[in-house]
Parts: structure tokens; sequence; C-alpha cells
């Protein structure tokens, strides 16, 4: 029966991981799908990204914030991803994953939509790294710091991209709102 | 404009630039700048107008709406963690099928305090104890970094369904500078919502709503009664925690879908809700003083949606008293009241079989408090009144229950200490009291019908001493959750304990 036999420590460092997957699993899907803004695309980069934890568990788990390795491996993934991706990342239709609303409570839903696209198009406008800077601080309260330990550049060069995101952001945000 | 003009114009006449200004704002200047650039931005209204634009970004870009990952996709992970392991093939040769890792949440639980959450506690109750009684087992789980106690809230636990709950995080240097950049996880200003559907073995966060303040200290989660896909969030600003907040509140939201979407509500009188409960399409909501000059609660309606409410506690009020809390018969669509008055300390009930329009007062004994359950077999209401109080006829300590319309009430063991507290009734019909006589409290039941109180088991001692128990559950599955005790500092919830109630 050797080959029938699954330690004990085997499962429950699986259960582990599992507990591990869904504490982290929407955060990560989030940033990745801000970052692609397409739900295939964030959903295998996530896949991707706990392929890659689980490949160093033992490791991840004994960190105070196995979370902002998650961050770094999903924005080197995402980054890879704009670099290879020959056309440009389109926003997909959500509405088919909408459930649908007769209730009046949510008469302000289309606009929801409306506003989701367009941000989603202004992020997806900006370079990637400025996008993954923006998104990071300003979406998961993210420092200088780990923005620059997340992509991988010095702290001034974080700064820049950061500012340099808000600053296109900015630019084409207020054009969208009709402002000046 | 583009970034790179921008670098190179100045953003105001002191010569700010807006990569100083980005960089300030991120909490990154040094202290010299930072103390020149926080007094200039006081007064120069081009300076102003830029960081504003800064914030309107952060939250739109915050407010966002993000789909939620596909159902699949953990099996859709697990299935490329598989050739590298092998675990599934081994078990399914054994014969087990697929393994559930979630099913050990104490392990589970260690890793999640690895991840940076809080240590809770959870239990199951099973087995049976010697006197047949269902036993419990406390088990560990674990709140989501950043939890916050305060005022009468620490878990939002569904009353009909006790797997489902809602916890509010907020940052925990919410009341550090507005500049400043928090190196907590959680943003300043941002309330995250996480949601469980297994009583705490799994937190998923639904959404990062944002507040007009950074400062935020307090964050009010309350759900449906009998919808727990329902819960409204208040982000709350207070000087005095513990104390009701109105004006200071800043921002109110609404889940109709269980977290999927969040919408802002603009009617001030939400920001006071204590209870909801929608029942025959209407929402009912009592509402905790919702302003200074009606320090009163009161008891509203809506019936189209949440556009309108109307008050509906006329009749009450003109007899004189005030609503306290609300049940909803999800089945007939009927609606009790609990109520006070000024001029003794025994409650009163109130039915109303109109949505509110016309109520009946009821006949009760003198009670302290009341506890019911809408939707027994054989019966819609459930109802029984406590007193915990000496004197008159009933004597002390009198259990008084009625589940014929409120035509008679029968007398029903009590537990008689002085120390009991938390009646409930369980989905199956049994009461459940807790006694807080020892160091740690024990957990009771007397089954419908029974004449004996059973006990079913003490609070860990990990639990606190003075944890407030909730019962909760639908018919299926109840559960016990031990809630830590609100304190007067907002603080992080440190241990919560539940119990699933077959």
């Amino acid at each position: 029966m050797a080959n029938d036999h699954v330690s004990r420590g085997e499962v429950a460092t699986g259960e582990r991981f599992e507990a591990f997957f869904h504490t982290h699993d929407t955060a990560i899907f989030g940033y990745l799908w801000r970052m692609t803004g397409n739900r295939e695309v964030a959903s295998d980069l996530t896949q991707e990204t706990f392929v890659r934890a689980w490949q160093r568990f033992s490791t991840i788990s004994t960190y105070d914030a196995p979370r902002s390795w998650l961050f770094r491996v999903a924005t080197h993934l995402a980054l890879n991803y704009a670099r290879h991706s020959r056309t440009r990342a389109t926003v997909d239709s959500w509405a088919a994953v909408e459930p649908a609303y007769d209730n009046p409570a949510h008469a302000d839903h289309a606009d929801q939509i409306v506003d989701r696209d367009a941000i989603c198009m202004i992020l997806l406008s900006l370079p990637p790294r400025e996008r993954a800077a923006l998104i990071l601080h300003s979406v998961y309260g993210y420092s200088f710091a780990e923005v620059a330990q997340a992509l991988s550049i010095s702290l001034s060069a974080a700064r820049v991209a950061l500012w340099r995101g808000r600053e296109h952001f900015r630019a084409r945000y207020l054009r969208e709102e009709g402002q000046p | 404009m583009t970034a790179r003009r921008s670098e190179q114009t100045l953003v105001c006449e002191l010569g700010l630039t807006s990569q100083l200004l980005s960089t300030w704002r991120a909490g990154a200047a040094s202290q010299g700048q930072a103390r020149a650039i926080s007094t200039h931005v006081q007064t120069c209204p081009v300076c102003r107008a830029h960081l504003k634009a800064y914030d309107a970004i952060d939250v739109a870009l915050r407010t966002q709406s993000v789909p939620q990952p596909g159902d699949d996709l953990w099996s859709a992970t697990r299935e490329r963690l598989a050739p590298r392991h092998g675990r599934e093939a081994r078990l399914a040769r054994r014969g087990r099928g697929r393994v559930s890792w979630g099913a050990v949440a104490a392990t589970a639980a260690a890793v999640l305090l690895v991840a940076g959450f809080v240590q809770v506690l959870a239990t199951h109750m099973s087995g049976k104890t010697s006197s047949g009684a269902t036993a419990i087992s406390w088990r560990k789980i674990l709140l989501p970094a950043g939890s916050v106690v305060g005022y009468d809230h620490t878990v939002a636990v569904a009353p009909s369904d006790g797997r489902t709950a809602y916890v509010c995080a907020i940052s925990a240097s919410a009341s550090s500078s507005a500049t400043q950049s928090s190196a907590s996880a959680l943003p300043s200003g941002i309330a995250m919502i996480y949601l469980t559907r297994d009583a705490g073995t799994h937190w998923q966060q639904t959404a990062a709503l944002p507040s007009l303040r950074r400062d935020i200290n307090a964050c009010l989660v309350t759900v449906d009664e009998l919808n727990p896909a329902t819960a409204v969030v208040v982000l709350a600003w207070s000087q005095m925690p513990a104390h009701q907040i109105s004006s200071s509140v800043t921002a109110v939201y609404a889940t109709f879908d269980s977290g999927l979407s969040w919408h802002a509500l603009t009617d001030p009188n939400l920001i006071a809700v204590a209870q909801l409960a929608t029942a025959w399409n209407t929402t009912y909501a009592i509402l905790n003083s919702p302003d200074t000059t009606s320090p009163a609660p009161r008891l509203i309606a809506s019936s189209n949606s949440w556009k309108t409410w109307q008050p509906i506690d006329h009749d009450i009020a003109a007899a004189g008293q005030q609503v306290q809390s609300l049940w909803a018969d999800p089945a007939s669509g009927a609606i009790l009241v609990e109520a006070r008055d000024n001029d003794t300390s025994f409650l009163h009930l109130w039915l109303s079989n109109s949505g509110g329009v016309s109520w009946t007062q009821l006949s009760t004994p003198p009670s302290n408090h009341f506890f019911a359950h809408a939707g027994l077999p054989g019966t819609p209401w459930y109802v029984c009144g406590v007193r915990s109080e000496s004197g008159a006829a009933g004597g002390p300590y009198a259990l008084q229950c009625s589940n014929d319309g409120f035509r008679t009430w029968q007398h029903r063991p009590n537990l008689n200490r002085p120390t009991e507290r938390d009646f409930t009734i369980a989905a199956d019909g049994a009461l459940l009291a807790i006694d807080d006589a020892s160091r740690q409290p024990t957990v009771y039941r007397l089954a419908y019908g029974s004449q004996d109180w059973e006990k079913m088991g003490t609070l860990p001692t990990a639990a606190p001493d003075n944890a407030d128990i909730l019962f909760s559950g639908d018919a299926r599955v109840g559960t016990l959750w031990a809630l830590p005790p609100v304190t007067p500092d907002v603080a992080e919830v440190s241990s919560v304990v539940v119990a699933a109630y077959p």
C-alpha cells in the first residue's frame, strides 16, 4: 500500500495552501484584472501566481506579509504579459457576469459600468510600469519602498513611476470628465 | 498636459512641481520639505486643486468595480498543481475522491496567522455530552487583519444563516496624518469588507469602500435578518468611540448581492441603522437616534427598493413607547416589535400583519427581554419572555413562552441564575442561553418540549471572559459566535468563537 500512502503532513500542507489561496485570490485576481482589463488573462495569471507560490510555499508561509510576495510575482507576470501581448488589451464585457438587476435601487448600475470601463481604459492606456505603481499605491496602499520592491526598481524610479502614472491618469481622467 | 512637460512646469508660484507634490502626498518628502509644503498648500489654491485631483484619482481607482474571480479558480489552480504533487491521483486510487483541504480549520488558521491575520476562535458543536446534550468543541478562526471592534458591531453574522458573516477592516493607523503613507497593507480612508460563507474558515475580500475622510475609525456592518445577501456598511469617524455617531459619518454603502456590488446610499437616516429585515419585498429598519433632535429609536420601512423610507411606528409612539428590536416572518410578512416605555422596565410586544400600517399591542407576561422565532413548523411565532429581576407575581427569573398566536403563555423552566443572558431560540425550537456565573461562561440548551436545561459546554479559556454570544442559524445548521466585547477604544478583533449547531 506504499503507493497509496498520503502523509498527514502532506495533506495538512495542502489544506494550508488552500486556505492561503482563498485568503488572497480575490485580491490578486482583482489586481491582475486592473492590470490587464481581461478576466481570462487575469484568471490565468492568478493561477500562475499561485502555482509559483505553491512551489515555494514552505518559505512563503513563514513570511510576515506573504501577500507582498504574491503581488510582486503578479506584477512581474502582468508586466511580462504586457510586454509580449502584441495587441492592446481590451476591456472585456463584464455585463455577462453581472447579475441582472430589475431593482430600481440599482438604477445607477449602468453608470457604474460606464465609469468602470472608462477607468479601466485609462489605466490600460498607461505604460505598464506606471499603471502598476499607481494601482499598488492608490488602491492597495503600497509605499514607495513596496512599489519599488514589487517592480524591482529603485526607490527614486518608483517615485517617478507613481508621479507619471498619476499625471497621465489625471490628464486623461479630467478629459474624460469633460474638464479642462 | 504630458507628464514630462508638467515635470518642468511649476505647479504654483512657490515653485512646487507636481512631482514634489506627488511625493509629499505619498508621505515620502523629506522632513523639511514636508513641513514647508504642508504649510504652503493650506493657502495655495493651485496646489490644493492639484491635490484634489489626486484625491479624485484615488477615489476613482478605489471605487472601480472589479469582477470576482470565477468559482472554478481554485479547481483550475489545483489542476495545475496536481501533476507536481500527484496527491489527487493517489487519493483517487484510495477511493476517497477529492479531499477538501479546507476541512481542517485549525491547520488553515495557523497559516492565516502567518499571513498576517488576527487570531480568532471558533468552535464546532459535535458529539454528545454525558447527559445527551449536543456538546461543543471550540475551534480557532481568524479575522482579516485590521478588523474593527467598535460601537455595537464586531462581526456582522447573518441571523438567518450563521455561516455567513461580514467583517470590516480599516487601517490601524487610520488616525495618522492624511499625508502619511501607511506601512500597513490597508490604505487609510478605505474600509475593506470581507465575507465568509463557512463560519470564518475562509474570508473573501468583497470591496474596498472609500470614505471621504482618511481617518475613519469605525466601520459598522449590519446584515439583513432574513437575507444574508443584503448588508449596510457605515464608515464613520467619531472622537468618542462607543458613543453614537451621527453627523460625523462619512459614508454609507449597501450591497444586495453578497458584496458583489456596493451602492453609496444618500439617505442620511440609514447612517444610524441598527437592525434590518426584509420580508415580502419590504425592508424594515430600526434606526438608533437618527439625529440629536429625535433621540428615540425609530422604525422605518421601504417598499420601493430603498428609494424612499417611511416611519411606521406612529401607533407605538402614540402609546408612549419606543421600538427596541424587531422580527419579521418571511412566510407571512408579519412583523413583531419589542418596545419599551418610560414607566416600567418591562417591555411590550406589538404585531403588524399589514406591513406596519396598523399595529396590535399583545398581551404579554412581565418581561425584561423577549426573543422570538418565526417559522417553526405548526406555529407562525414562537416567542419567549424572560424576567430577569425579582419581584411581584411570577417570581424571580421567570421564563414564559407562547406558540399559539400569543393567546396563551406557558411557564418554561428557567435557568434561574442571576447571571443568565443571551437567550435565543434556535431553528429547531430549542432555547439557548449563557450562564456567566463562573469565570468561564457556560452554554445551556432547552430542547423544544423538554423540561431540563442541558449543559452544552463552556467557552474556551482563550475566549474573553465577557465575550458576547451570538446565536444564529437557519433550519439546516446553526452557529454560535462568541464575539469579543466592545471596548471603549476602537481596537482590532482579537478573538471570536463559532460553533456549528447541527
